[in-house]
């Protein structure tokens, strides 16, 4: 691509998309380890990067590293069904399912994977709604809304009064 | 035939004008009215923290290494690339160490305690800064608010071309033209920045959809963010030294900084970056912002660094303003006059005043077109009109929902859980009261009198609130050098002030409108 071509997209970048983004890479290194990597989109390494297995059944940390210099870490594969996370602070989180060892996961649970993810899904929706701050601020918006609508109403009736008066 | 046409261009551009400025003017003035608060940011973003309250010291009299072996205590704290933001970095007495895969850990350098960093319960300068670009609509408010930016420059074009084209005389005697004389002359005046700065609105909040796509475009699929793209032009990467292993005594950063001080006495030094710390082949990259180049440097792009030997002190790398390439100083150019990076308060001030007179144009264009509506009804019936209300509450009402952030800034305890909700609830719903409020009033001018009344109320009690909480005085903060603090209070006194005045003012009614607006114009003409 040429540099006029390049200009052309540094102007058109917004901030934020200036906040590279994580990848992770794992690699099964078919002796019941994995090789994990992270790294920027940019190529650029992401040492320093905490990285993170977790079960999918109990949500458990099993392991639980910084990636050092060279990014990269090898870490013995768990006995049960886990997530690889590459955690890069707020708003910066990777995850990947883990490879199973050779001889598989001693609790296999496929489907509790997705089962645990809703059930994730639906405990923030609890948790948002469940804040005292956000009741009383929602019941009060909807309060002052339709005392907004009742009032606009009761003042054009009075004004279309008036001008009836004055005809 | 030649003259038809052109009186046809000038009515089609100024029915252009008219509608788009209708459309498109809630939502400028409100993110023209935030971006004040965003200008000032790093000032309220001090003020707002009780942890904050101290003075701002010379940053190469602090001893760093206390701070630094306590945070490298931490096992779970990364060890390389750490980051330390200096002393009056973005506004900030305190010292934080941080890393850019952890949260910053905040020191006081005079005593060199850790401080409580009251991040999640105290938002007020980042929430004004979000209100600013419509984060709190999420990627919906960032789409709209950059489309209102885009919009924007469209009112700018064709505003232009009609002062050029219709040569306006600005005599007329009524209220009609004196609001089309401010919103012309401040406009005249003001546009060639403005534009600039809705431009770079533009680009940041529009470009957020538009990168990605065109970036699988250009390279026929094989990029598919704009970051695999343009990162490596603009952030190049700079190799780190490979560990020796051989543990030595590192010299004081203190040092340090006087050294890159030496060496390049022009820059205003910010942050310092700890590669391979103690370790003989570590480093210390210390970047800063040099005020002598603005537009240039000092913000995400372009950040001139001195890089030292941390084992022996020698200079590895001298990397001045100008050692970069021109795509780096294109985008470092347009963002410059967005994020104002390392400008000073004084000319914070006058962006903030510019931002100002930006929202007065804007409400009295609003005003114009509402002039023109309500003089159709003139003694017929009283002029109640959803887009008069609605304007009232977006542009006047804004005002007692923005002083109600700030008190309940020192009203709320610190320990309330959900305090920032409670906090930011509040606000949309006086906002919302704001809105049920110019409804209930039939009379906009009595309703518009009552916000900037409550609003400069609210903003006068915000400084005794704030010295009540901290249990301070505006003498203490003299003599304890906290100026930037108190500079937020008197900034405060000094707004709530204007907002009464400009309520004792304002007329009551219609009637007594026409004669407030009549003896100004004349007062002006004269």
């Amino acid at each position: 691509m040429n540099n006029f071509l390049k200009t052309i997209l540094l102007v058109v970048l917004p901030i934020n998309i200036y906040a590279h983004s994580l990848l992770l890479n794992i690699v099964n290194n078919n002796n019941n380890t994995i090789t994990v990597e992270g790294i920027f989109n940019t190529g650029e390494s992401a040492s320093g990067a905490l990285i993170k297995l977790e079960s999918i059944e109990t949500k458990e940390t099993l392991y639980k590293k910084r990636l050092p210099d060279i990014s990269q870490l090898t870490i013995n594969i768990p006995k049960e069904p886990y997530l690889v996370i590459l955690d890069g602070g707020e708003g910066h989180q990777v995850s990947e399912q883990g490879v199973p060892p050779k001889e598989g996961f001693l609790k296999e649970n496929k489907d509790k994977k997705t089962e645990l993810e809703k059930d994730k899904s639906r405990k923030k929706n609890i948790q948002l709604s469940s804040s005292n701050a956000v009741i009383v601020s929602i019941v009060l918006a909807f309060v002052l809304l339709f005392a907004t609508i009742l009032i606009n109403i009761r003042n054009t009736n009075r004004l279309l009064k008036e001008m009836k008066k004055k005809k | 035939m030649e003259q038809n046409q052109s009186t046809l261009l000038k009515q089609r551009l100024f029915r252009i004008h008219i509608s788009a400025g209708i459309v498109f003017s809630l939502i400028m003035y409100i993110s023209l009215f935030f971006g004040i608060f965003a200008i000032l940011l790093p000032y309220i973003k001090t003020w707002e923290k009780p942890s904050r309250h101290f003075e701002t010291v010379n940053m190469t009299q602090v001893n760093y290494s206390a701070m630094l072996e306590e945070v490298l205590k931490d096992p779970d704290f990364p060890k390389n690339n750490v980051q330390i933001n200096l002393p009056g970095f973005m506004g900030d007495p305190a010292v934080s160490i941080t890393h850019r895969f952890v949260e910053p850990i905040a020191f006081n350098p005079i005593t060199q305690e850790k401080l409580e960093n009251e991040n999640k319960q105290s938002h007020l300068a980042k929430f004004l800064n979000e209100l600013h670009y419509g984060a709190p609509l999420q990627l919906l408010g960032r789409v709209l608010f950059g489309l209102v930016a885009v919009g924007a420059m469209l009112l700018v074009i064709t505003g232009v071309i009609l002062v050029i084209k219709l040569n306006f005389k600005n005599k007329g005697n009524n209220q009609q033209a004196l609001f089309s004389k401010i919103h012309v002359k401040i406009l005249t005046w003001v546009f060639p920045p403005f534009l600039l700065i809705i431009l770079s609105g533009a680009v940041m909040n529009v470009g957020l959809i538009s990168s990605g796509p065109m970036s699988q475009i250009l390279t026929k699929g094989e990029a598919k963010d704009i970051d695999s793209l343009v990162g490596k032009v603009l952030f190049p990467r700079t190799l780190t030294p490979q560990k020796s292993n051989e543990i030595v005594p590192m010299l004081k950063i203190q040092d340090l900084l006087i050294k890159a001080q030496e060496i390049n006495p022009q820059l205003t030094l910010k942050q310092v970056k700890l590669i391979n710390w103690n370790d003989k082949t570590a480093q210390v990259e210390i970047s800063g912002y040099n005020p002598y180049k603005p537009f240039l440097n000092g913000g995400i792009f372009n950040k001139p660094t001195i890089t030292l030997s941390a084992y022996t002190g020698e200079l590895i790398n001298n990397k001045t303003t100008m050692d970069t390439t021109w795509s780096v100083f294109v985008a470092e150019a347009i963002f410059f006059l967005h994020f104002l990076f390392g400008i000073d308060i004084f000319s914070r001030i006058l962006m903030a005043i510019f931002m100002a007179s930006c929202c007065i144009a804007i409400g009295f264009g609003a005003m114009l077109w509402l002039e023109k509506k309500a003089k159709k009804f003139d003694q017929k019936v009283t002029f109640y009109h959803w887009m008069g209300k609605l304007s009232l509450a977006s542009m006047v009402g804004i005002i007692p929902a923005t002083a109600i952030l700030f008190v309940l800034q020192w009203t709320l305890p610190f320990d309330l859980q959900d305090r920032v909700l409670w906090q930011q609830g509040m606000f949309y719903n006086t906002w919302l009261a704001t809105f049920f409020w110019s409804f209930y009033r039939i009379n906009s001018y009595q309703a518009s009198k009552e916000f900037f009344f409550i609003g400069g109320l609210l903003f006068l009690i915000t400084p005794f609130l704030h010295f009540l909480h901290i249990g301070i005085t505006p003498y203490t903060l003299i003599e304890q050098n906290m100026l930037q603090i108190l500079g937020v209070d008197i900034g405060l006194l000094l707004f709530a002030f204007l907002l009464l005045y400009i309520s004792k003012k304002l007329p009551k009614n219609r009637d007594q409108a026409k004669i407030f607006w009549k003896k100004n114009h004349k007062d002006n003409n004269e």
